[in-house]
């Protein structure tokens, strides 16, 4: 009788393959519309309008900014980092990593000002800025899906033809992302052992996934012009203002109120 | 007890360090064995009414301040290796972000409450408790062990205070550090821990206990004894927490600086005459919030505001390092 037959496939270096090309396919299907309503908070939160939420993003983005005393900064702070400890811990491994990552640079960047310029507080002053507004950035990038922030934006005056095509194309990058993650790992199946033929397989998937994304072009073209689409995108609804959107302006009218008396302590 | 950069020589502050360094290891170790990804997440909030009780400061006999620290709290809770991770990592924040103690001297500091003070607190504990206490003797263990692992830890601190004139002064005589020798630094620290910043402790320890035993009794690992029988249910403790947290200005009611916490303005007035050379000339750290204070805020409200930073940083560090332990096993 022959004995069992154990195989050990030779080593071959693809880590390149593994850790770079395959990660890049799979990181579009990240765009998927995942859960955000990871706490109490971010579920209400959803429910004030997009609209609302951005305009205050961007207030609380320019007031940090322009702040002279770092009071109004750490307020900022107190608050976030609030908000921050009732997400899991994954969600906030996702947005604290990449800004305290940009602080570090800023804080180095500014560095040589406080060598040998004698401004030591600037490293501080900028970092601390920096962190906390790419803290809001995130929270609210994790919190808000594409199609919310669309819809924001929508409200605001961008074209609804830009809204549409942003649309299309985020869906069209989900399906894609999800083909290149198979088609990845089927690659990397038939790549166990010694394959010297592993670079021309990455190429014919980047290949696969641009005819697949025109195949997906062509037929939702045909599709919307089969449902009697003109060229002519309507433009979305206005929002009413619900019991949540009037808590949330009323809250967020006191950053300014707070940022004005805190400069006038100054 | 916050020991304050310059009040002890660089020597003695990297002796202690050291020292914490293998205490440090074992700890993280032994948490790494014992608890699961959600009770590292707890002793986030752990950790929090550690901040907090250390940030209620209460007057004692001769006009200065103290404040409990909570630390057999955390260790009847999660253990006492979890409690020196709990304390070390809140005295660490409040050294870096708040001034409230030294950064040459978070070694020493640490050695003190985050080492000398849970692990005898829960030694004294399971002494006097014993096998299956009723809750009355359980009570009297905790409240005695928490008291006594207070002021065995302000005994060591006076310790570290008092051997400095003699190890380090100059030619003349005077110290270069805290001026203060044994036969002051002890009596200082002894007896308000022992009249009043003790008995805080102690109740503070019992009352707060007793709740998180029944609010959230999964999250009663080194005591089991004590935890209720409900279900349990974080929010509750949440809640607890963000009451203390609104109270903290309370702190603010006691007045006067805390014995061996006094700025270089303050120590020529305590009657010795001379500013030592290793303060006027040491390491000094411009932390962000100095003294739980924002410019310009009102100070009731930049204390809520610390107390705030000081608790979400401690939740938030904790998660992120749940993230490394090991999953719940399924009940």
């Amino acid at each position: 009788m022959v004995g069992p037959c154990v195989y050990e496939p030779p080593a071959d270096r693809d880590s390149y393959l593994r850790k770079n090309v395959l990660k890049l396919a799979s990181t579009l299907s990240v765009l998927r519309s995942e859960g955000t309503h990871a706490s109490g908070i971010d579920r209400l939160l959803a429910r004030v309008p997009s609209t609302l939420r951005f305009i205050a993003l961007i207030m609380v983005l320019l007031l940090c900014s322009l702040a002279k005393n770092m009071a109004f900064v750490w307020v900022l702070l107190a608050i976030e980092l609030a908000l921050l400890c009732t997400r899991p811990a994954k969600t906030i491994a996702q947005i604290i990593a990449p800004a305290l990552v940009a602080t570090l640079v800023a804080a180095i960047v500014n560095l040589p000002a406080a060598i040998f310029f004698g401004q030591t507080s600037a490293p501080i002053r900028v970092a601390s800025k920096m962190l906390v507004n790419l803290l809001f950035v995130g929270s609210y990038a994790k919190t808000t899906t594409p199609e919310d922030l669309l819809s924001g934006l929508s409200h605001l005056g961008l074209p609804a033809t830009v809204t549409l095509t942003i649309d299309l194309t985020l869906r069209d990058l989900i399906l894609i992302g999800s083909e290149a993650e198979t088609l990845s790992e089927a690659l990397e199946l038939r790549s166990v052992g010694k394959n010297t033929q592993k670079t021309e397989g990455v190429a014919g998937i980047l290949g696969m996934c641009f005819l697949r994304a025109e195949r997906h072009a062509r037929q939702q073209a045909e599709a919307m012009r089969l449902r009697g689409f003109d060229g002519t995108v309507a433009k979305r609804q206005s929002f009413s203002l619900s019991a949540h959107a009037l808590v949330y302006m009323l809250i967020m009218a006191c950053v300014p109120i707070l940022f004005f008396y805190l400069e006038a302590a100054l | 007890m916050h020991i304050p950069d310059n009040y002890l020589s660089p020597a003695t502050d990297a002796v202690l360090t050291v020292a914490m360094v293998p205490v440090w290891v074992h700890c993280a170790r032994k948490v790494h064995e014992t608890l699961d990804e959600n009770k590292v997440a707890f002793l986030g909030m752990a950790s929090a009414f550690s901040f907090l009780l250390m940030m209620f400061n209460v007057p004692l006999p001769g006009g200065t301040t103290g404040h409990a620290v909570g630390g057999t709290l955390i260790a009847l809770l999660l253990g006492p290796e979890a409690a020196c991770l709990a304390v070390s990592v809140a005295l660490l924040i409040q050294a870096v972000i708040f001034g409230d103690g030294g950064i040459l001297a978070f070694g020493a500091n640490c050695f003190n409450m985050a080492f000398i003070l849970p692990f005898a607190g829960i030694f004294l504990y399971r002494l006097i408790a014993g096998e299956d206490p009723s809750p009355a003797r359980r009570r009297i263990a905790m409240f005695v062990g928490a008291y006594l692992g207070l002021n065995i830890a302000a005994l060591c601190a006076a310790i570290e205070f008092g051997i400095q004139p003699v190890l380090f002064h100059d030619a003349a005589g005077n110290a270069l550090y805290c001026p203060y020798p044994l036969s002051v630094s002890i009596p200082a620290m002894l007896i308000p821990h022992l009249l009043v910043a003790g008995v805080v402790e102690g109740l503070s320890t019992v009352l707060i206990y007793e709740f998180v035993a029944k609010a959230a009794p999964d999250y009663v690992v080194a005591t089991p004894e004590g935890k209720g029988s409900g279900q349990t249910k974080l929010s509750l403790v949440a809640i607890l927490i963000a009451v203390l947290a609104v109270l903290t200005p309370l702190g603010l009611l006691a007045e006067g600086t805390a014995w061996g916490e006094w700025g270089t303005d303050e120590i020529a007035e305590t009657g010795i005459g001379y500013v030592p050379a290793g303060m006027e000339q040491g390491f000094s750290w411009e932390a962000a919030m100095p003294d739980y204070t924002f410019g310009g805020m009102p100070e009731s409200f930049a204390y809520v505001l610390s107390a705030v930073v000081g608790i979400a940083s401690l939740v938030i560090i904790f998660k992120l390092l749940s993230l490394t332990a090991k999953r719940p096993q399924a009940a």
